[in-house]
């Protein structure tokens, strides 16, 4: 009915398409998307709406079970308050909405059964690059209406342990330009506060760092060289940028940490204005 | 061939090559062989200049077993193998319509209009790398009296199909966004077709020239892009 502030289809993106440009995308806090999913019986993979801030307003065409993760918002059932940490059964004409939540920005909603939706490169996850959408299906405006058919052969049950609530310590390995970065950056980047600045969105978190770099041993510039989510990247002013799901695959500015894959759906649940703090993770050895 | 390898947070290995303009070929082989091979548990590949990023699935590998694997492939990656390289040849309309930095570009450089076109049309370009942008082509082979800066202020819009230099690099925007390349002329067909098999138009190693056309020629090809009878085929040799 009210599609709420950027209300999207996300899955596990694209990642067998890097090597042409085009950015993993899907899910930002997929532990959120998969526990969702094994609530109401799905693969885990299957598609989930990823609420942002606000939720949009829902109307049950069908009977059947949905389920929320991550951000906690606070859901209603024809206005009446549901336990949103446990499958919610509908039935027709049951009205579903959501309050914004009181920490965390990112929610997961997943719905039961088999998506009808298109897919663009494998994925069904909305894409925007600048102004372009390049699966505007995937965008959800009011009025759209998802369709689901029955799974058919009732899958095993996943059993997907409860995402431990999103911490504000981000745990992170050393990246390959780790050692561009001067004591003082170092002193000012790992076991201090960090506020996350706009604008930041599903490309990267923006913070309010201001770094010093050594030159690199090259008097060239680095050449470009593949980025991940989770990659901390320092801009040529200084600033520490931490890539989202929807980043660039390839970057030219120095890698200096990269962020440990559980620490990565932590990222999606921050706003701008939080705060949170880097730790630095030794590499397994051999 | 032989190539620095190290672990790129826990789910990723960073293969890096001696950096210097050989280096892609050796890219390009190794990647081939990855993908050709697939083996348990990769992700992705995301190869670029002098290296590829490779991530893992934790649940299926490990760093160790992918480090071990690409050693092995490493082995039998020789550039030499890589598929014989395509040949473009995109047709290029330099007119100042579409040149939207056609007198900063003259004034930087020193150079007439028509000079900087046939120069630029004199080289030919490899594919470094597709990043930026999905599809988006970095560009390796511009001549050294072409190097400039980018635009201070980048515009917030450059045209899909727009052809750009910026340093000793060229590239073609695949897609309306903004940029702070220096704008030289249009290419006729979209670099990155969502609706496309293979979305981008160019891989990574292919080589590239251009051939400048005058804006009527420009429009009649777009006239056949949009009947759908534009043969992209016949500017691959």
């Amino acid at each position: 009915m009210t599609s709420g502030l950027r209300t999207t289809t996300q899955d596990a993106g694209r990642p067998e398409y890097t090597h042409i440009g085009v950015p993993i995308g899907g899910a930002l806090d997929k532990a959120a998307m998969r526990y969702a999913n094994s609530l109401v019986g799905n693969a885990l993979q299957t598609p989930v709406l990823e609420l942002t801030m606000t939720g949009p307003r829902l109307i049950c065409e069908s009977a059947g079970k949905v389920a929320l993760a991550g951000a906690q918002f606070t859901a209603r059932v024809n206005n009446l308050l549901v336990d949103s940490r446990q499958a919610i059964e509908l039935t027709v004409g049951d009205e579903l909405s959501f309050e914004s939540p009181p920490m965390g920005y990112r929610g997961y909603l997943a719905v039961e059964g088999v998506w009808q939706v298109k897919t663009w490169l494998g994925s069904a996850s909305a894409l925007r690059i600048g102004s372009y959408e390049l699966l505007a299906s995937a965008v959800w405006q009011a009025q759209d209406v998802l369709e689901t058919r029955s799974a058919g052969v009732t899958p095993w049950p996943a059993i997907v342990l409860s995402p431990t609530p999103s911490n504000a310590i981000i745990r992170a390995y050393r990246g390959p330009e780790y050692d561009r970065l001067e004591p003082s950056a170092v002193a000012q980047l790992i076991e201090r506060p960090i506020t996350v600045m706009a604008p930041s969105n599903r490309i990267g978190l923006r913070t309010n760092t201001a770094l010093s770099l050594r030159h690199s041993a090259h008097s060239k510039e680095m050449v470009s060289s593949g980025v991940q989510p989770g990659t901390v990247q320092v801009t040529h002013d200084g600033q520490a940028i931490i890539l989202l799901a929807d980043a660039q695959t390839i970057g030219g500015y120095p890698r200096v940490l990269q962020c440990a894959s559980r620490s990565i759906d932590d990222l999606a649940q921050l706003r701008v204005g939080d705060q949170f703090s880097l730790t630095l993770l030794d590499y397994p050895t051999n | 061939m032989t190539a620095i390898m190290r672990p790129f947070g826990d789910t990723a290995v960073l293969v890096e090559f001696a950096s210097d303009d050989g280096a892609t070929p050796n890219v390009m082989a190794l990647n081939r062989v990855l993908r050709a091979e697939d083996p348990q548990g990769i992700v992705s590949t995301t190869p670029s200049y002098d290296s590829i990023l490779v991530t893992f699935d934790t649940a299926k590998t490990s760093y160790f077993k992918v480090h071990a694997m690409l050693v092995r492939l490493l082995e039998r990656a020789h550039p030499e193998l890589n598929a014989s390289e395509r040949l473009w040849s995109i047709p290029t309309c330099f007119d100042p319509s579409f040149a939207l930095d056609c007198e900063p570009l003259q004034r930087e450089l020193s150079m007439s209009w028509d000079s900087l076109v046939e120069t630029f049309c004199r080289s030919e370009y490899r594919v470094k790398a597709i990043g930026f942008l999905p599809g988006f082509p970095y560009l390796g082979g511009l001549s050294d009296t072409l190097r400039c800066s980018r635009m201070k202020t980048p515009r917030a819009r450059v045209p899909a199909s727009s052809v750009a230099i910026a340093g000793d690099q060229a590239g073609i925007y695949p897609l309306d966004s903004p940029g702070g390349w220096r704008i030289l002329g249009r290419v006729p067909i979209p670099l990155f077709n969502p609706k496309r098999q293979m979305p981008a138009l160019f891989a990574p190693n292919d080589r590239v020239s251009f051939l400048p056309i005058a804006l009527d020629a420009f429009t009649e090809l777009g006239r056949q892009r949009d009947h759908g009878d534009l043969d992209i085929g016949t500017w691959i040799s």
